[in-house]
């Protein structure tokens, strides 16, 4: 255990920095559903001198003001808080239609290919499935959602794609999400969706939240091109 | 009533609008964005009593140029850019009077690589969430969520006071000093136990060198490859300052323009303070070694740093 680490309870604090710590748990369970419970709670406790917090898959990072918080008294605080996974609310389902394959998932066929099934099969284990989103992170509006069948858990690609589209539906590991905006990205991409994922304008901003259930549609290019999207 | 004051004839290299970052929406996916060296950015408010937080223009490498459009105090802070006004050089960390028609530039960087110019009463801008920072993921805030452009004009709110502030510096005793040549320190982890000792005793005896492809999102770092750790991170939260160990063992160091969460398994991350240092390290030229110190001594710097950037009257 490195120097500094506080951990008098089920929870494991280790600095990231001079500024951020980052929260783990041991054992089992849903860490997605721990990790949003602890974050609703560090919220709604507003401890002072903790600035920021943001939810991981299986972590938590919070962010803190060290001239307004010493790192003793910030990990008993932590550790303090009531939080329990409980029951979330109902979730909602949304679907999202995707144009799968060709110019709109060009990576469908090498996945297709390094899962030993053909790119149909590939739409049918995407579409087939519930996801469940995590947490949002990355980039505004990304949403990590999954869990994707085992066949299509492949890594990450080696080289990066410098501009992946907006709108692009992706795969990576036990992962599944779509991409709100232009940017970099090491995921696979098998689609395209027309629907908006992050919104200033609208509230709330994102169009999916931690506990959401999300199902994926295909549909034809034509459909998709005429698909009312919201805002933007 | 608008005001026009600056407008922009050339965006140079990549200017924009920033302030201390947008804090409190990173659960939604919005990264934290604004000034990569807080330092300069809070200085260049306070030269001209501004609130620390006001945005300003971050300007990279060399090329900007703007027209004043009313007389008016600016202030320029950071790299020193070789800034001009009126062709006359203008030397960074104090504030200057201009009038209508004058024309302040960005020639070229001299030392470090990011200035800071501000104006009195601070740019009339529509906050997003919170901040004035543009957000180059989703293209908001800032000025129309993108770099300055020829033709864009920049207004400025009524300072309401009528100082004479020309002239004003910041003391000498607190301005960093960029050479190309740096130390930053490092709290290790969090994910240190998962690199080998040796790959640990290497990256902290290597030197690197700070590549071109480096942006407001990270600088990449090119030296003795640290032997990585296999896999990858469930994804989780990367604070500015991460130092990421990708396959190929060359170190990324995240800065204030990074994304909110990642899968590299993090070596450390550079304090607070020092990232203001490393946000001026010039792509190409910087040569880079890092420090490990404890905790303890990471927060007294902390809190040193937090007293500089409070000299209400530098």
């Amino acid at each position: 255990m490195q120097m500094g680490n506080c951990d008098p309870s089920s929870l494991d604090i280790v600095p990231a920095g001079d500024r951020a710590c980052l929260i783990r748990w041991h054992g089992d369970g849903n860490p997605a559903k721990r990790v949003s419970a602890l974050f609703r709670s560090i919220q709604s406790a507003k401890v002072s001198g903790v600035v920021d917090a943001v939810p991981g898959f299986e972590t938590l990072l919070v962010y803190y003001d060290p001239c307004k918080i010493e790192w003793e008294e910030l990990c008993v605080r932590l550790s303090g808080l009531e939080w329990k996974a409980g029951d979330d609310a109902p979730s909602r389902t949304i679907e999202i239609p995707v144009v799968y394959g060709g110019e709109y998932g060009p990576d469908l066929e090498i996945v297709a290919e390094l899962a030993g099934v053909d790119t149909n099969r590939v739409i049918d284990m995407h579409t087939s499935a519930t996801y469940v989103v995590y947490f949002l992170g990355f980039v505004p509006g990304f949403a990590y959602m999954g869990d994707l069948s085992e066949a299509l858990r492949l890594p990450r690609m080696v080289k990066p794609r410098t501009r992946v589209p907006a709108g692009s539906v992706a795969i990576a590991d036990r992962f599944t999400a779509v991409y709100p905006s232009e940017s970099p990205g090491g995921w696979r991409l098998i689609g395209w969706t027309p629907v908006a994922l992050y919104d200033i304008m609208r509230q709330p901003r994102p169009l999916l939240q931690p506990g959401d259930r999300v199902v994926f549609r295909s549909v034809s290019s034509e459909d998709a091109r005429q698909w009312p999207t919201t805002g933007g | 009533m608008l005001r026009p004051v600056l407008s922009i004839k050339n965006g140079g290299a990549m200017s924009s609008i920033q302030d201390l970052g947008r804090w409190g929406y990173q659960h939604e996916g919005v990264p934290l964005s604004g000034a990569l060296d807080v330092f300069s950015a809070v200085m260049a408010n306070r030269l001209l009593g501004n609130s620390p937080g006001e945005a300003v223009i971050e300007v990279t490498l060399m090329g900007f140029e703007a027209e004043v459009l009313d007389d008016v105090f600016v202030s320029i802070t950071g790299g020193d850019l070789d800034a001009r006004i009126n062709g006359g050089y203008a030397e960074p960390w104090r504030a200057y009077h201009l009038k209508t028609g004058d024309r302040i530039a960005f020639r070229a960087p001299i030392s470090g690589c990011r200035a800071y110019l501000a104006v009195e009463g601070g740019f009339d801008l529509q906050p997003i969430m919170g901040s004035y920072s543009t957000d180059f993921f989703a293209h908001f805030g800032g000025y129309r969520g993108r770099a300055l452009q020829p033709g864009d004009v920049l207004d400025r709110r009524d300072p309401g006071h009528g100082r004479a502030i020309g002239g004003r510096r910041v003391v000498s005793g607190i301005l960093p000093s960029y050479n190309e040549n740096l130390t930053v320190r490092v709290v290790t982890g969090p994910q240190l136990e998962s690199f080998s000792r040796e790959a640990v005793a290497l990256f902290f005896s290597s030197e690197y060198r700070v590549l071109t492809t480096s942006n407001r999102m990270g600088l990449r770092l090119e030296g003795q490859p640290v032997p990585p750790v296999t896999g990858e991170l469930p994804p989780e939260g990367t604070p500015p300052g991460s130092i990421q160990v990708p396959a190929d063992g060359q170190p990324i160091v995240l800065l204030r323009g990074c994304q909110t969460t990642g899968g590299y398994h993090k070596i450390g991350v550079v304090i607070a303070p020092d990232l203001d240092i490393l946000a001026q390290a010039r792509p190409g030229a910087a040569i880079v070694r890092f420090q490990a110190v404890t905790l303890k001594q990471a927060h007294e710097q902390y809190l040193r740093w937090c007293k500089a950037l409070q000299t209400s009257d530098p």
